[in-house]
């Protein structure tokens, strides 16, 4: 180890190139140019668990289920009931964790599996030049407490046939907020397959807070084709839900190129939220909805929302059959909501009407000013 | 294992010249309006279901 103490280093003509002042900061007087993106870094939506248009607590048995924006649980098989939740427990510069709480103790048998996923779609990743001899190193951070454990954390990439491709690494959760740093190399199979390039997921990255005996093997250190059994935790893993009493929690969640973790890379609430629209929009209705009367049965109402991944399944939230719509042909009672044709961007939404009301007018429903349409395009 | 998303019923809607638009199904215990669009992760399911014979579509009304 040596130190170089100088406040200027100049270029071979003498213009000066970094200056450093008494407090050690440093100004490049000609231009910086980083080997990595200096924004856009983080590849994880909500990693900072800010978005939760789902709501904030959320029972899972034995399911795959979405909770915070772009968090689902990830469940094989086996009895697992826990309670996922937004908190406001978090290291200082975050506002927002995921908390999981074990609901029910369980022992994992075989091939039974739980934990924790978020999905990115290839297209947004093709610059980690999977297939190619430059295939990037790719580091994942985040921060965890909780009750004292050794978990797993996969990540599997899919390549344009639906191949899947892993590694794994095991982590450290102590009662105390720390960041794990994880660094998955551009090896193996990365060097020579490609990641599916369009917006089905290209790749997911799993946290398994349980695995069956049949599932746990040695950190597997090289993207490895076609695992079997798919899933594979880390040697040492072990189970989350043997007390009633275990918790866990999780923020700060970035994925980036390189083989450094670089600090997390904020965003703004409404950055975020946008971001997450594309997979899941709670779609706010106001006074005096308008709806067009097209027959007797029949009247229809139009959205538009940002583009999402694909077309959504629809459904809804809070109030919409039983009550009236009213417009200047007459009232008629509401009997049901179904999408009509819902393409990325927007559609019709059709709805069924009794008696009342004339063709061809427009009405209005009051009824829906605190109720949702609810548009699902996740992966 | 992979679990299925628990699909209990399954119908097409028809627009007004009789296409099929969308598939009104319930999944997870929510009545959902499915398009047909092999990029959407329930229809993708729908169709698995249906291949694997533990889940018929009935036609619309």
């Amino acid at each position: 180890m040596s130190t170089l103490k100088v406040n200027t280093i100049q270029d071979t003509t003498g213009n000066d190139a970094l200056t450093i002042d008494s407090s050690g900061n440093v100004t490049a007087s000609q231009g910086f140019v980083p080997s990595t993106q200096l924004s856009h870094r983080n590849l994880i939506i909500n990693g900072a668990m800010q978005v939760a248009q789902r709501g904030t607590s959320f029972d899972v048995n034995s399911e795959d289920k979405y909770t915070l924006d772009r968090f689902t649980t990830k469940y094989s098989s086996g009895t697992f009931e826990a309670t996922f939740s937004q908190e406001t427990d978090a290291p200082q510069e975050f506002k927002n964790s995921l908390k999981v709480a074990c609901d029910t103790t369980y022992t994992p048998l075989t091939s039974d599996n739980f934990g924790i996923e978020t999905r990115l779609e290839g297209q947004n990743l093709q610059h980690l030049k999977f297939g190619t001899a430059g295939a990037q190193d790719i580091t994942l951070s985040f921060y965890v407490k909780g009750t004292a454990k050794q978990y797993s954390c996969a990540i599997q990439f899919r390549d344009s046939s639906n191949n899947n491709y892993i590694q794994t690494r095991s982590f450290n959760v102590t009662t105390s907020w720390q960041r794990v740093s994880l660094t998955f190399e551009g090896n193996g199979a990365a060097l020579t397959t490609a990641m599916k390039e369009n917006n089905d997921f290209g790749l997911n990255i799993q946290w398994w807070l349980a695995a069956g005996p049949d599932d746990i093997f040695a950190a597997d250190t090289t993207w490895v084709a076609n695992p079997a059994p798919t899933f594979h935790a880390v040697t040492g893993q072990d189970n989350f839900f043997d007390s009633t009493s275990n918790e866990f929690y999780i923020t700060g969640i970035q994925l980036e190129v390189g083989s450094v973790a670089t600090p997390f890379e904020h965003r703004s609430y409404g950055e975020e939220l946008a971001r997450c629209q594309r997979y899941y929009n709670k779609y706010g209705l106001h006074q005096q909805f308008p709806l067009y009367i097209e027959s007797s049965s029949w009247a229809w109402t139009y959205v538009k929302y940002p583009e999402m991944r694909t077309s959504p399944s629809f459904s809804t939230s809070g109030t919409f059959t039983g009550v009236s719509a009213t417009g200047p042909s007459g009232s008629f009672n509401i009997s049901s909501v179904v999408a009509g044709s819902l393409k990325t961007t927007g559609g019709s939404i059709r709805i069924g009407k009794g008696s009342g009301g004339t063709n061809g007018y427009w009405g209005h429903i009051d009824a829906w000013n605190s109720s949702h349409f609810l548009f699902d395009a996740e992966l | 294992m992979n679990t299925e998303i628990n699909i209990t019923s399954a119908q097409y809607f028809t627009n007004s010249i009789g296409d099929n638009m969308v598939i009104v199904a319930t999944i997870d215990g929510v009545e959902m309006s499915v398009p047909l669009e092999p990029a959407n992760r329930h229809y993708a399911e729908i169709l698995r279901q249906v291949e694997a014979g533990t889940l018929t579509i009935q036609e619309a009304e």
